[in-house]
């Protein structure tokens, strides 16, 4: 029997680990493979109890394991506590049953590290001390902003190599369209002079960075007043203040959009609907007329009821980061779509049977 | 005959809901259909009665068995399509459904009221309502209505989208002796509405005028074509409520519907020739002196008066009014000097002075009627010692029943020129209380007569190529986008004949060099992004750059600026686009208007168009009339005929600008917004220098 083969993929947050993960995993498996994931730290953000990035994983692969063995740790940001009780002690043997547990049968096996490499350096768990533990080879996933990202992946890819670790190459994520033509004419050279293999230059999509409307919807905790299409990706969020005049032009330009104002103001909620809008969000707690509420039911639009003003409102949207949640299928097709154009997926998949 | 006929005058009538019990809404009916003397059947409908007001009274409407016309219902809202389609099957041709509790109650309401009109539509009815007062014909006569009484007949029609408004003004109309031929409450305008109506208003020999309230325009390209023709026939005046932006507001919240601007709204009216006006009372000012007055036939009006001070307060409203006052030809001046007191001011506004009986009032009317100059008179008089209100009241009658041009008094009193008043009003000469109402009315008298005279417009067709246009809309949406990058929108206006510039996107700061190296210097770089609308307030544009490193440099500098100042927009690139001379700046655009549809803009252009908003509109497609009327109204227009020793402009050029972008917003319904600013006019020919254009999304 042969043993799963071991892919670290390591990065930053938001730089698009789990979603490559999953998509090589889905891609691999239609080639054939048997393809699993493991997550050996998860990360519990405020009131979630679960890892959201297993919670995905699990839905997408039918892994047919218990999250607690697909994300045998849980930490947060003040594990050093528990780690100084003493309280971490058998972390490196949970996470090894664990692994032997979700890789029998599988031909490769992706293991997401933490939220950054060197997260949980200090209890052994950092993306470098599991890359060696298991002998993996690693995937580095970098979002690229600005030429620094350069910087970071390469004195990332060094620190495995000195620890043992074989880096198999990196792919660039997330690139904005106007540093496409750089990251492929310039940035791409350069690293692979210096022997790291770039598997892949994603273009930005801002449908899979974008929330959905109930992602919204749950950051915003107000009160829905119509239900529209939930699922709808909001990429733009426009604050409706204006003449009504200006309100018109001003919403004709932008699609797929979440428009903030004020509920009396029907001289702008009129207009986000009569244009392509997502979710129109009311603050104040300002009810709105019933027919403002007819028509946003006959276009399907969403409409959410905020107790809190505009510039609150704004700020709670600015924390949502856009994740692809189970039940998402679009970003997930359009996720796994986009590997398998951007990516050398093929390469990759020859490079790790190879060995 | 109109084509509404079973509504005015039907063979046989159903009131559906008829009630024995005082108060409700179906006695009320009833009651007025029989009381008004209606000469045709009359049919209560109520399954709980067996006779109302002395008439067989049927379950249900197929229990007639005699030909019903028109359905009048009352019956609540939830069990009105039942009631309908039983209508449809009994034949009935026209159905008035009183009833409230549909669109604007929400939701369910709106529901309910989709399927009445499918239902009607179905058995092909037609259907005024719902949510109306009813309709009443005083020639038949017909009062299928609940409003308290029936009005006096007269030949003014009377369309209202408010049914409160509709009822107080019957009301008023009655103590001012107004009457009329036709009321029509429209309400909720589910099937007919108000294009409807004025079409077939316009084939009513009974009715020659034609008054309208309304809150919206539920069609507005056919409401432009109908009201276009319809006008040509007989005046249609209108209030348009919702003007300033809380009524904007107030309109939406009542119709549940955006309606378009309000300048758009204006701007249509003018175009098609509908007289506006903005105060209930002008209804009515305007449309008494319609009724029973002569279009005039002329352009100046002559004042007569037995107070200077009245007298020039007039002259005052007519020059606000636009209106001129004639100058008198030689043979009137001198009659008027024989005629009247050397005191007396002869020459326009003319001063009959206080002593005036009524023959010097005849005198000097007849020597200013008599005038060519003269196309219309507005005669005031005030109450003096030696006045004899009543028997200047005869005169003037008998004088209007001699000359065809308008005249319009001002008696201004109370109790000593109450007789008078009334006697001028039964006669047929409108009385105002002030003077400048009378202007008010005289004033429309003479824009109508204008409105008649416009000749038919002749549009022009220019050779363009639709396939390049075509081909630049599918790679915008398929980058799933709105807005055109501008050298899209520079291919689509090309494709129209509308010069612009070359531009070429580039990527990186060497390919701004290359393409700068082979277009030639200078060039400007201007940042590519469509989410940004104002690209020089943020630092995205630089002009005049002569050499490779300062295209290096600014390219860098936009690129940081954009970043800093609009982190959030997809940037494409970085446009490098050819210098061109100075031209004088000017605006042409277009914002497609939810109701009237394309509305053109022309005016003067650049960073201060939003501050000095020397404007005009126009809804596309205009004729090359239109499109020279439109630019000659801004304060720009001097600009183009040159001023201060400056040259002139090549105004060709910019017409042809004007009426290219008529034809391209109307080949292609799916552009919202266009905007070319600035549009460089030059002594000859005129360059377009930046182009927005936006697209509506379409449903995929």
């Amino acid at each position: 029997m042969n043993e799963a083969k071991p892919i670290l993929v390591s990065g930053l947050m938001y730089s698009g680990k789990t979603a490559l993960c999953m998509a090589l995993s889905v891609i691999f498996r239609e080639e054939g493979l048997k393809t699993g994931y493991f997550k050996p730290v998860g990360w519990a953000v405020g009131s979630d109890r679960q890892d959201e990035d297993a919670v995905l994983m699990k839905s997408v692969l039918d892994i047919n394991y218990p999250i607690e063995i697909i994300v045998p740790i849980m930490l947060n940001p003040y594990y050093l506590t528990d780690f100084s009780k003493g309280k971490m002690g058998d972390a490196a043997e949970r996470i090894e049953k664990a692994y032997h547990i979700l890789s029998r049968d599988l031909d490769v096996i992706f293991i997401e590290s933490g939220h950054t490499p060197v997260a949980f350096y200090t209890g052994n768990l950092s993306a470098f001390h599991l890359a060696e533990k298991f002998n993996a080879q690693v995937l580095i996933t970098a979002p690229f902003g600005n030429d620094l990202v350069l910087d970071d992946t390469l004195a990332q890819a060094e620190m495995f190599k000195l620890t043992g670790s074989e880096v198999m190459g990196v792919i660039f994520n997330n690139v904005p369209l106007i540093l496409l033509e750089k990251v492929k004419g310039i940035v791409k050279p350069i690293a692979e002079n210096v022997s790291l293999r770039v598997w892949g230059i994603i273009e930005e999509d801002k449908r899979l960075t974008s929330p959905t409307v109930a992602e919204i919807n749950s950051v915003l905790e107000g009160t829905i007043l119509e239900e529209g299409d939930m699922t709808r990706i909001v990429e733009d969020v426009l604050v409706g203040a204006m003449t009504t005049e200006s309100a018109l032009k001003y919403f004709r330009r932008s699609v797929n959009k979440a428009v903030i104002t004020g509920g009396d103001r029907s001289d702008i909620t009129l207009p986000a609907l009569e244009t392509d809008t997502a979710v129109l969000i009311l603050t104040g707690n300002l009810y709105p007329d019933i027919r403002v509420l007819s028509k946003a039911r006959e276009k399907g639009v969403t409409v959410i009821l905020v107790p809190y003003d505009t510039y609150t409102t704004i700020r709670k949207l600015e924390s949502i980061g856009g994740r692809i949640k189970p039940g998402d299928d679009k970003k997930i097709e359009l996720a796994i779509s986009k590997v398998k154009r951007e990516v050398d997926w093929k390469g990759i998949l020859n490079a790790i049977m190879e060995d | 005959m109109t084509s509404l006929d079973f509504f005015f005058n039907p063979s046989g009538v159903a009131v559906i809901g008829a009630s024995r019990t005082r108060g409700k809404v179906g006695y009320e009916v009833i009651r007025n259909v029989i009381e008004c003397g209606y000469p045709g059947k009359v049919f209560p409908v109520n399954p709980n009665a067996k006779r109302i007001f002395g008439l067989t009274c049927y379950p249900s409407v197929e229990d007639i068995g005699e030909t019903v016309d028109l359905a009048v219902i009352t019956v609540p809202a939830r069990i009105v399509p039942d009631v309908v389609e039983k209508c449809g099957k009994a034949g009935v041709k026209g159905v008035v459904v009183i009833s409230a509790g549909f669109k604007e109650i929400g939701y369910e309401g709106a529901k309910l009221e989709e399927k009445l009109v499918s239902i009607v539509k179905e058995y092909g009815m037609r259907l005024l309502g719902p949510n109306v007062v009813g309709i009443i014909d005083t020639f038949t006569p017909l009062n299928a209505s609940f409003a308290a009484k029936t009005p006096l007949k007269g030949n003014i029609a009377f369309a209202s989208q408010s049914g409160a408004m509709l009822t107080s003004i019957l009301d008023w109309a009655l103590s001012e002796g107004i009457g009329f031929s036709k009321i029509i409450s429209l309400g909720n305008k589910a099937d007919l509405d108000e294009s409807d109506v004025i079409e077939a208003l316009a084939e009513d020999n009974k009715s020659k005028v034609i008054l309208l309230y309304l809150e919206d325009v539920r069609r507005g390209q056919r409401f432009f074509d109908v009201a276009k023709k319809v006008v040509k026939k007989k005046p249609v005046i209108v209030l348009k409520s919702g003007r300033s932006e809380a009524g904007a507001r107030a309109v939406s919240s009542h119709t549940g519907s955006l309606a378009g601007s309000d300048r758009a709204y204006n701007t249509a009216f003018e175009q098609i020739g509908v007289l506006r006006i903005d105060e209930v009372e002008d209804l009515f000012n305007l449309a008494v002196a319609f009724s029973k007055q002569p279009v005039p036939d002329g352009k100046g009006i002559a004042i007569v008066t037995n107070a200077g001070g009245p007298g020039i307060i007039a002259t005052d409203a007519c020059e606000r009014s636009g209106m001129k006052l004639a100058r008198f030809k030689s043979d009137t001046i001198e009659a008027l000097r024989s005629i009247l007191p050397p005191a007396a001011a002869i020459y326009n506004p003319v001063d009959v002075l206080g002593d005036a009986d009524d023959a010097r009032y005849k005198a000097a009317l007849e020597a200013v009627l008599n005038d060519s100059n003269v196309a219309g008179c507005l005669v005031i008089l005030t109450p003096q010692a030696m006045t004899k209100a009543m028997e200047t009241a005869v005169a003037l009658v008998e004088l209007g029943k001699i000359y065809r041009k308008p005249i319009l008094a001002s008696f201004m009193g109370g109790e000593e020129v109450l007789e008078a008043s009334k006697l001028l009003v039964e006669s047929g000469i409108p009385c105002y209380l002030f003077p400048e109402k009378a202007v008010k009315a005289l004033s429309s008298m003479f824009r109508y007569a204008k409105i008649i005279k416009k000749h038919e417009d002749e549009y022009v067709t220019f050779e363009v190529d639709k396939d390049l246009v075509k081909s630049v809309f599918k790679a915008v949406y398929g980058d799933r986008r709105v807005a055109l990058l501008a050298h899209e929108a520079f291919s689509v206006v090309r494709a129209y004949g509308i010069p612009a510039p070359r531009i070429a996107l580039a990527r990186s700061a060497d390919e701004a060099v290359r393409i700068a190296e082979k277009i030639g210097y200078p060039v400007a770089l201007k940042v590519a992004s469509p989410q940004i609308l104002h690209k020089t307030d943020i630092g995205g544009v630089v002009l005049n750059i002569s050499n490779a490193k300062d295209v290096r440099k600014e390219y860098y500098n936009i690129l940081s600026n954009t970043h800093k100042y609009a982190p959030q927009a997809n940037v494409y690139g970085v446009y490098v686009q050819r210098m061109v001379d100075q031209g004088k700046e000017f605006i042409v655009g277009m914002s497609r208007d939810l109701t009237w549809g394309p509305m053109l803009m022309f005016g003067l252009g650049g960073i201060y168009v939003n501050l000095l908003e020397d404007v005009s509109f126009r809804i596309a497609p205009v004729s090359r009339q239109e499109a020279i009327q439109m630019i000659s109204e801004t304060r720009a227009y001097r600009l183009i005929q040159g001023i201060r020793g400056e040259p002139p402009l090549d105004l060709d050029a910019i017409i042809d600008v004007v009426l290219r972008v008529s034809q391209l917003v109307t080949d292609f319904p799916n552009i919202n917004e266009i905007d070319i600013n600035p549009l460089f006019a030059y002594q000859k020919g005129c360059l377009a220098l930046d182009v927005k254009i936006t697209l509506k999304k379409m449903e995929v």
